[in-house]
């Protein structure tokens, strides 16, 4: 017993209890392990499906951007790229009409009367109007070329009236005149009103297509007057080998810059000359902004040069370059009729904000989910332990009540069985044991148990008691027996005739040996040595049966043979047992020394002569007292000489054995007698005693031991 | 210590001995011969083997010897000088038949 928290707990509470906490706690250590694999597979599943979803979403839509990107930015910029190249189609035509009318007019300048013209006057502004110009120092009244070319005044003011796009349309000349017909003759006057003087061949545009020897487009730059912005288009006049001047056309550039300024931020167009310089950029530049500042030449940045090179032929398609260390959509398309280029450039960052932004708020569903489900997975846990540990309370409660009703009875056996050995009171079986299992079982051997102990004391306490009471009449048997036989010694010592000595051991408490002597007068000695077969008590009884019947019939002064006679026929008349008595009877007649003896089957009687040994005496035998009815015994007769010793005895002696069962025998017994043949019947007596007691050593005496010795002094000594 | 081996064979039974007929083995011999006997119109004891026989070992013969005078004969065989002797000393040979 063990007590925790004051509560007692038992061997079997213990053990159920230990066992209740090892399932309970190897069920929550599986289910925790299974949950918690659960939780992370759960969590890399929504992980690996987040990170697909994403990936799918990125894909797809990145794919969509850039379809929907291609589709549109390619169309639009071939479009764009068609529609300005439309423009300086036309502008271009009118440039090659213009010239070969100078040229042809030129050609023939000695036919061709000149035609007047006029400096600009205040009057012509606000209309198409033409009117010369002249270096510094010019007078173009003396110049040959001008009258003749002035026949084209009427087409070119109807060139410039016709078309929105044509802004100025001028011929420079080789001589340092130059007609030209616009709207702005106002502004080519000074404060005076007298024209402004006009560097013509310095011009870009008239240097610029000389060296080109062909058509000429100059960079875009604002109007010198107006601050529009333009773009010459010139074209050299040639007679001959005969450089004589340049055809030029302003043109506005407004409708292309309509879709350039466009661009918004990330998303830029640009048109690019056949030098990649950038003729038309959005506003600040956009991405190209270092590049236009520099003028330089786009085609140095590797990515652009292969584009750009794409697009002076065909429209390049959609396009990823990266600039700048960035990934840009970039679409290029050819103006065929310039050599220009329509460039489209997009950040792809730009058409990724809508999948970043797509994905960004996935991301934050995804993360919410995911927190929920984190916080219900908290939850949970927390929910099972409180569970588990509710459970635990709740089981070992249960373990606890219910191993204590088990254990209850047990307990109450115990205390029964404790104390009915302390009382003696008998273990009774209760209604409280019965349980219906092992301890019914228990209770119920308990009490056949307790049953059975006390039987079984009752029953040792009878028996033991039954030996005390037989062994106490034993002893007191065998002290019966004892004093039954003659005793007392020396037995007649009023009688110097003889002196007699006779002994008894029983091998048990009581014997079935015994001897005798009595005068049967005052000169008769009556003398029994008798052997009941057998031992133990029943041969005691016999024993004590024949010695009184020997004896009261040798009373009567019968004759040894008659004696034996009458008491075979009394013992015979009740022996249902088959027992029966060896006896050797004598009667000495003290006053001569004679001896009339008979043998009922005994031990040969040993004699000694005065002068000699021991010595067997070969007597007549008849037949056992008590073994047949109607026997006859014969007698025979001895004469003793003083100094004659008898020893008598039972097959006790000549029987005795040693550990090795060899028998004492008769040729042992004649030596010790022999080895004290002058000595006292008590002394003689002791000598056969130590040697048989010699011989047979720590072996079990077997038989009864039982010695006479008579020793005959002679009648003459008592008178 | 004493053996005892039994054949019975037409109503004529052989008992051999073998050991020591005393009083602890005497017992033995009497239950042996108290089942043995009935109907039995012969009986043979056969002595060859036996060392030494007691006044309790004579009980048991006289007793078999006179049941077996009541329905048929009981002889001795084999006996020798010690247990023969004992058989004279007891007066025995004159109720028993010793072949």
């Amino acid at each position: 017993m063990k007590k925790i928290f004051g509560i007692t707990f038992g061997g079997v509470q213990r053990k159920t209890l230990r066992l209740v906490l090892l399932v309970l706690l190897l069920a929550c250590a599986m289910f925790t392990g299974i949950s918690l694999y659960q939780n992370r597979q759960l969590v890399r599943v929504v992980e690996d499906t987040r990170t697909e979803q994403q990936t799918s979403i990125s894909t797809l839509s990145s794919q969509t951007m850039r379809a929907v990107i291609d589709g549109s930015l390619t169309s639009t910029t071939q479009l764009q790229a068609q529609l300005a190249d439309n423009d300086f189609l036309e502008i271009t035509r009118n440039l090659y009409t213009l010239q070969s009318m100078a040229q042809s007019l030129l050609e023939k300048r000695e036919d061709v009367i000149p035609q007047p013209v006029s400096p600009p006057l205040a009057s012509m502004d606000g209309a198409s109007a033409a009117y010369v110009l002249t270096e510094e120092g010019v007078d173009y009244t003396q110049s040959e070329l001008l009258g003749v070319i002035a026949h084209l005044s009427s087409p070119m003011i109807a060139m410039h009236s016709n078309s929105e796009k044509i802004d100025g349309c001028f011929i420079g000349l080789e001589d340092g005149t130059f007609l030209c017909v616009d709207e702005k003759a106002a502004v080519k006057l000074d404060e005076t009103g007298r024209p402004l003087s006009f560097p013509v061949r310095e011009r870009p545009w008239y240097t610029g297509a000389i060296e080109a020897d062909g058509l000429n487009y100059t960079d875009v730059m604002p109007d010198t007057f107006s601050g529009r912005l333009l773009v010459t288009c010139s074209i050299p006049i040639r007679a001959g080998d005969e450089l004589l001047g340049v055809v030029g056309l302003d043109v506005v550039l407004e409708s292309m810059d309509d879709f350039v300024s466009t661009s918004t931020e990330g998303c830029y167009a640009y048109v690019v000359n056949s030098n990649g310089r950038v003729i038309l950029g959005p506003e600040g530049g956009g991405i190209l902004a270092e590049e236009i500042d520099r003028q330089s030449d786009l085609r140095e940045d590797p990515a652009l040069l292969e584009l750009l090179a794409l697009a002076q032929t065909k429209n390049t398609g959609l396009r990823t370059i990266d600039l700048k260390g960035q990934a840009y959509y970039a679409v290029g398309a050819p103006m065929p009729s310039v050599g220009w280029s329509v460039l489209n450039i997009v950040d792809q960052q730009l058409t990724q904000q809508s999948e970043v932004q797509m994905l960004a708020d996935y991301d934050g569903i995804n993360q919410a989910a995911t927190a929920k489900f984190e916080d219900g997975v908290g939850k949970t846990r927390t929910l099972g332990f409180i569970l588990f540990a509710a459970v635990l309370a709740l089981s070992l409660i249960a373990a606890y009540i219910s191993t204590k009703r088990m254990v209850k009875p047990i307990e109450q056996m115990t205390k029964s069985i404790q104390s009915s050995s302390v009382s003696g009171k008998l273990f009774e079986m209760k209604d409280e044991y019965k349980t219906n299992d092992e301890i019914e079982l228990l209770a119920e051997a308990f009490a056949d148990l307790s049953k059975k102990t006390k039987r079984y004391i009752k029953e040792i306490t009878e028996i033991t008691a039954e030996k005390e009471r037989i062994g106490a009449e034993l002893s007191l048997a065998t002290r019966i027996q004892a004093a039954m036989l003659p005793h007392i010694f020396p037995a007649f010592p009023d009688r110097a005739e003889f002196d007699i000595y006779a002994s008894m051991d029983p091998a048990k408490e009581v014997g079935g040996d015994f001897y005798d002597y009595f005068l049967v007068d005052d000169d008769h000695l009556c003398m029994v040595m008798a052997d009941v077969s057998g031992k133990g008590v029943p041969a005691a009884l016999f024993m004590m049966a024949s010695k009184i019947i020997l004896q009261s019939c040798a009373m009567l002064g019968k004759a040894p043979a008659e004696i034996l006679t009458m008491t075979n026929q009394a013992i015979c008349s009740n022996n249902q047992e088959e027992m029966f008595v060896t006896v050797w009877v004598g009667v000495l007649e003290l006053s001569t020394g004679r001896l009339i003896a008979a043998n009922a089957g005994h031990e040969y009687p040993v004699l000694k002569k005065p002068d000699g040994s021991f010595e067997l005496f070969k007597d007549k035998h008849g037949f056992v007292i008590g073994g047949m009815d109607g026997i006859k015994y014969k007698e025979y007769e001895l004469q003793l000489e003083p100094g004659a010793k008898l020893f008598l005895y039972t097959d006790g002696v000549p029987e005795a054995t040693d550990a090795g069962n060899a028998l004492f025998g008769t040729e042992r017994m004649l030596e010790a007698l022999n080895s004290a043949q002058d000595k006292a019947p008590l002394e003689v007596l002791k000598t056969v005693r130590g040697a048989v007691d010699g011989f047979v050593q720590d072996a079990e005496q077997f038989d009864d031991l039982t010695m006479l010795c008579l020793e005959y002094k002679g009648s003459e000594t008592r008178k | 210590m004493l053996n005892i081996t039994k054949t019975i064979e037409d109503g004529r039974g052989t008992l051999s001995l073998e050991g020591r007929l005393d009083t602890m083995t005497a017992p033995e011999l009497e239950q042996v011969v108290r089942d043995t006997i009935p109907g039995l119109t012969a009986l043979t004891l056969d002595f060859a083997k036996l060392d030494y026989i007691s006044s309790a070992g004579l009980r048991v013969l006289l007793s078999a010897q006179k049941q077996m005078n009541k329905q048929g004969s009981m002889k001795l065989t084999n006996v020798n000088e010690t247990v023969l002797e004992i058989f004279e000393v007891t007066g025995f040979v004159d109720i028993l038949t010793i072949a």
